[in-house]
């Protein structure tokens, strides 16, 4: 196996009550056990589970010429719903942690004064961050950008929300957001790391034929379910969202973006202040934004017109969109102007769905269309953000040739999701690409790094194994929605969560 | 012959960059590569630098601008020696198709006449 | 004879008027395990040369490198060239010993030769109208070629002796015949990536049978004039026939040890393998070559002297340094003297400080011209005190240098021709 080719070789301890930094090797022992990703984070999540630790990992094609190796994972134990969680980062902060040296960060205990992490170059820094702490996302990601002279730094931040210990605070990925729906932005915030940046310009090794048999599956890919079709709107719109608000959403759509090497651009830049159909550079400062959450949109689309502007404030604020959503929509908030001034109430320390009545998914907002049974269990099973549609979109389950029934379904998403974190794929552009196979998957991991005894089975066994033990750590605080409290569904998560 | 940009169609996933590296320096990086992505990432306002022989492409969204590196410059001399930070686009002498067309997922990249 | 040449003390000028192909120099020597070298400044060329066996003045502004070293400089110069001295000269290195009655370049005048590029009647320009020509007095010196040319090695040169090989130019003279040179490549055609100014028929007046290498016996010592850069990374045979030359220079000249002059230069600039030291010039450069590489996707462009700089040229020196200090590993119980690695620190931070200002003010859109040619100067003069104290480190066998490694080799199979 050869590891030069898929990693870096190196995990990152960072003491924060130290204000220390250790490099440790990342070493091919762990490699063969947890092959990357959510896997390995888990692994050094419970070597230094008495420090509290959140990890952020690569996995093993992050960062490749594998279609959609985007993904990174933030693991820790979640404020809001107690289990430990696996949030994906599908922006490049994953892409960007690889390439400046580091697969792995665990980020341990807390400090005592606000700080930062700087990675670059095999180098990593604790900083002080008295500069940006009280600062919200969009100006933290500025300030850093241009501290460090550069604008393709990544950041991983939070807000103001994060900072307060809000329930509803999110990480966010640069000024977007991301798929946290699990409060890890809160647990940053108390840990005082307001700010994790890298700018990666290492390189890995690529094996023989690799990157042909990466474009010919590529080449598959965007010729097959998703041909022709672009953005978040459709994705929304194959999941029952309200047509309205996605008309009004689209009509505002400028460009679609793609994360590193995806080959379905599923975010969609919305023009707030400026013609949507501007190709030029838009001389505004802040003509709109990126819409990369599938939930958080679905949220708020109640807000019609209204909604790029309240999301933009939420993501400024570092809050998670969809529950945003939900206690927005329960005050019977429709004007946008309302919505933002009502943010201001939910950046105080434990402010959450359960305290402000509205029903939650252990703690966490639930994925707000309508879906069947195997969407309820996979949320319940609070293992991996559902910000993702629980279920296919675009395509449906059967193009993905799942399991007729409900908790096959559901054991579907959770392995499909388990092994994308664990190989670094985008789970997102895996629910809708059948093309995008776990045998496919497999082969190609296999490939990159001469490791010919990894196959589909053993990745599924993996996926599986991810799913068991991060479910055994620890039990959810907090209830389901009253409509799901009824044991035979109780009965069925747990099942799904013990492998059967 | 050279390498030209459709840009409205580029969705800014960066993967043309580690390709073109990975002809030129044999890795996955995207130091090396005659292309670049422009970005202004507030202002969603984004496109491809193609480095040629002489001149810089800058693909536009609102279409396509050419950059004579220097040119402007009134009076520049002689023997000015090249930087080797990153080589010209050669269109992939040697290869069945340029790396950037293969991995480019939607097909804005092509070679012009 | 071969560990005789690789003692020899190397000299390469880094001062006022050099560019950046001196680097490439760097490269190829640290390639071809010739460890012990020097950089040197315009104010101290004078007081280097005693203790040097071999000076190297690779391409740059011939009038500002001749103005540099007066008055000193000239006169050092003949000194060393008689006890047994080998300078080697390439484009502008090459220009600067011809005879000439110009301010300033008048004081080095060693070599006879004649350029066979003057003309009083500037041709018309097909392309590159910048670099065309140059003036000269009321003559031009004009560039008819840029980019790759063929040279034919003379019969008696050793090993390459009868051969063709590909070399690239960019305005490095082509020489008449003359009695006081010996003449040992020749221009003999040009390629399918040969980038003509003008007519062809007037290049290949201007080239074609002239003189691209020669020789000129000084006392004991010699002058080698290359008028293409052999020196250039993506041209393996050139560097070849540069490290030959100076084997053969060592086999004809008896190799007088002068006395050490017993400076103990051991730590002067610190002990890079210091871990304190080594991780604070690494974070720096890292940060430097960070901004640096934002800095080259920008179009902008500042002219200084002469030349075009772009940003690409601050990221070149930066990875000049870079590339060899994140191969170094910190060796606990290394320590350097007290103090003693605050000068290369300085130089680094003072070097950084000056790049965030100018990528802070580009990013404004203001003026930056003075700013950048302070800056390319303390780039300079960085890159030279950082790889003076590198090569000192890798000389002492304390860390390995850069032989063939893959990637380098790699990094030679890209390093192809580039065209501005």
């Amino acid at each position: 196996m050869d590891r030069g080719n898929v990693y870096m070789g190196r995990i990152l301890l960072v003491d924060l009550n130290k204000g220390t930094c250790e490099e440790e090797e990342l070493s091919q022992d762990l490699i063969e056990e947890h092959v990357g990703g959510a896997a390995i984070n888990l692994a050094l999540y419970e070597r230094y589970q008495d420090r509290d630790p959140v990890v952020m990992g690569t996995g093993l094609l992050t960062g490749t010429f594998a279609p959609s190796a985007c993904a990174g994972v933030l693991t820790g134990k979640s404020p809001v719903t107690g289990r430990v969680c696996h949030v994906p980062l599908l922006g490049q902060t994953a892409v960007e942690l690889k390439y400046s040296g580091f697969d792995f960060i665990v980020i341990l205990g807390e400090s005592e004064k606000p700080v930062r992490l700087w990675l670059h170059d095999e180098l990593a820094e604790v900083v002080g961050a008295g500069d940006v702490w009280g600062k919200d996302v969009w100006e933290t990601v500025e300030k850093l950008r241009f501290e460090h002279g550069d604008d393709y730094v990544q950041i991983v931040c939070i807000g103001p929300a994060g900072e307060k210990g809000s329930l509803l605070a999110q990480v966010s990925e640069s000024y977007w957001g991301s798929r946290d729906i699990f409060g890890l932005g809160a647990s940053l915030g108390k840990k005082k790391l307001k700010a994790i940046a890298m700018r990666g310009l290492g390189s890995l090794e690529v094996a023989e034929g690799f990157f042909d048999e990466c474009v010919q599956l590529k080449n598959e890919i965007a010729s097959g379910r998703i041909r022709g079709v672009q953005g978040l709107v459709p994705i929304l719109e194959s999941l029952g969202a309200d047509p309205e608000g996605l008309k009004a959403v689209q009509a505002r759509v400028h460009r679609n973006v793609a994360s590193f090497n995806c080959i379905y651009p599923y975010n969609s830049f919305v023009m707030i202040e400026e013609d949507p159909k501007l190709l030029k550079e838009s001389q505004k400062k802040e003509p709109g934004l990126l819409l990369t959450d599938p939930a958080g949109v679905a949220s708020l689309l109640f807000l019609k017109e209204g909604l790029p502007a309240v999301l933009r404030k939420i993501n400024r604020l570092g809050l998670d969109p969809a529950a945003c959503g939900r206690i927005l929509a329960k005050q019977g908030v429709t004007d946008a102007g309302e919505a933002e001034k009502s943010l201001a109430a939910f950046l105080v320390e434990g402010f959450s769905l359960d305290g402000q009545g509205v029903e939650n998914v252990y703690g966490a907002a639930p994925w707000p269309l309508s879906v069947g049974l195997e969407a309820r269990l996979v949320q319940a099973a609070s293992l991996f953000s559902h910000s993702l549609p629980p279920q296919p979109a675009l395509a449906s389950f059967e193009d993905f040739s799942a399991p007729d029934d409900a908790a096959g379904r559901a054991r579907w998403w959770l392995e499909r999701q388990a092994a994308c974190l664990i190989l670094g794929i985008c789970p997102l552009s895996a629910l809708l690409s059948p093309e995008l196979s776990l045998e496919k998957m497999a082969g190609l991991a296999a490939k990159a790094c001469q490791w010919d005894s990894l196959t589909e089975d053993v990745i599924r066994g993996k996926a599986r194994q991810l799913v068991q033990k991060t479910a055994a750590l620890a039990e959810p605080k907090g209830k389901l929605p009253s409509a799901w409290q009824d044991p035979e569904f109780e009965a069925s998560v747990k099942g799904l969560l013990q492998g059967g | 012959m050279e390498l030209a940009v459709e840009s409205l169609k580029c969705t800014g996933c960066r993967i043309c960059e580690y390709a073109c590296n990975y002809h030129h320096d044999l890795d996955c990086s995207a130091n090396g590569a005659s292309l670049m992505l422009h970005r202004t990432e507030k202002k969603n306002y984004f496109g491809m630098m193609v480095k040629g022989e002489r001149n810089l492409m800058l693909a536009r969204p609102e279409g396509p601008e050419l950059v004579a590196p220097g040119a402007q410059v009134e009076g520049a001399g002689a023997s000015s020696k090249p930087i080797l930070m990153r080589a010209p686009c050669d269109r992939c002498e040697g290869e069945d198709e340029p790396f950037c067309v293969k991995a480019c997922p939607t097909g804005c990249l092509f070679i012009k006449e | 004879m071969q560990e005789q040449a690789r003692r020899l003390r190397i000299g390469i000028y880094a001062g006022e008027g050099a560019s950046h192909s001196w680097t490439w120099f760097v490269d190829l020597l640290e390639r071809f395990n010739y460890l012990r070298i020097r950089f040197v400044q315009e104010q101290d060329l004078h007081r280097h040369l005693p203790d040097l066996d071999v000076l190297i003045l690779s391409g740059g502004d011939t009038f500002e490198v001749a103005r540099a070293l007066e008055p000193s400089g000239p006169q050092a110069l003949r000194v060393f060239l008689e006890r047994g001295g080998l300078y080697i000269g390439s484009c502008a290195g090459a220009y600067l010993p011809l005879n000439s009655s110009k301010e300033h370049l008048s004081s080095f005048n060693f070599v006879r030769a004649k350029i066979n590029n003057l003309t009083r009647d500037l041709p018309a320009v097909r392309a590159l109208p910048l670099k065309f020509s140059t003036r000269y007095g009321c003559t031009y010196v004009i560039h008819p070629v840029r980019e790759e040319v063929v040279v034919r090695m003379a019969e008696d040169f050793p090993v390459w002796g009868g051969r063709e090989v590909t070399v690239p130019l960019y305005g490095g003279p082509p020489l008449q015949p003359s009695e006081d040179i010996e003449p040992f490549a020749f221009y003999s055609g040009f390629t399918g990536r040969t980038l003509f100014l003008t007519d062809p028929e007037i290049a290949e007046r201007v080239y074609l049978g002239k003189i691209a290498a020669c020789e000129k016996s000084i006392g004991a010592g010699r002058m080698v004039l290359l008028g293409p850069h052999f020196e250039h990374p993506g041209f393996p045979e050139g560097n070849a026939i540069v490290e030959e030359w100076i084997r053969w220079h060592v086999a004809r000249t008896p190799l007088r040890r002068l006395p050490e002059t017993g400076r103990r230069e051991e730590n002067a600039e610190g002990c890079l393998l210091d871990p304190l030291l080594l991780e604070s010039l690494k974070k720096e450069v890292s940060n430097m070559r960070i901004r640096a590489a934002a800095l080259a996707r920008e179009t902008v462009y500042w002219q200084i002297g002469a030349k075009v700089y772009e940003p690409e040229k601050i990221l070149h020196f930066v990875e000049v340094v870079w590339s060899r200090l994140a191969r170094l590993k910190a060796q606990r119980g290394k320590t350097s003297e007290p103090g003693s690695g605050e000068p290369l620190k300085e130089l680094a931070a003072s070097c950084h400080a000056r790049l965030r200002e100018l990528s802070e003010k580009v990013s404004r859109a203001q003026e930056t011209q003075e700013l950048a040619e302070a800056l390319f100067s303390d780039l300079r003069r960085l890159t030279a005190a950082f790889l003076e104290s590198y090569f000192r480190t890798i000389a002492r066998g304390e860390a390995p240098g850069r032989r063939e490694e893959a990637s380098a080799q790699r990094t030679m199979h890209r390093k192809a021709l580039t065209r501005r």
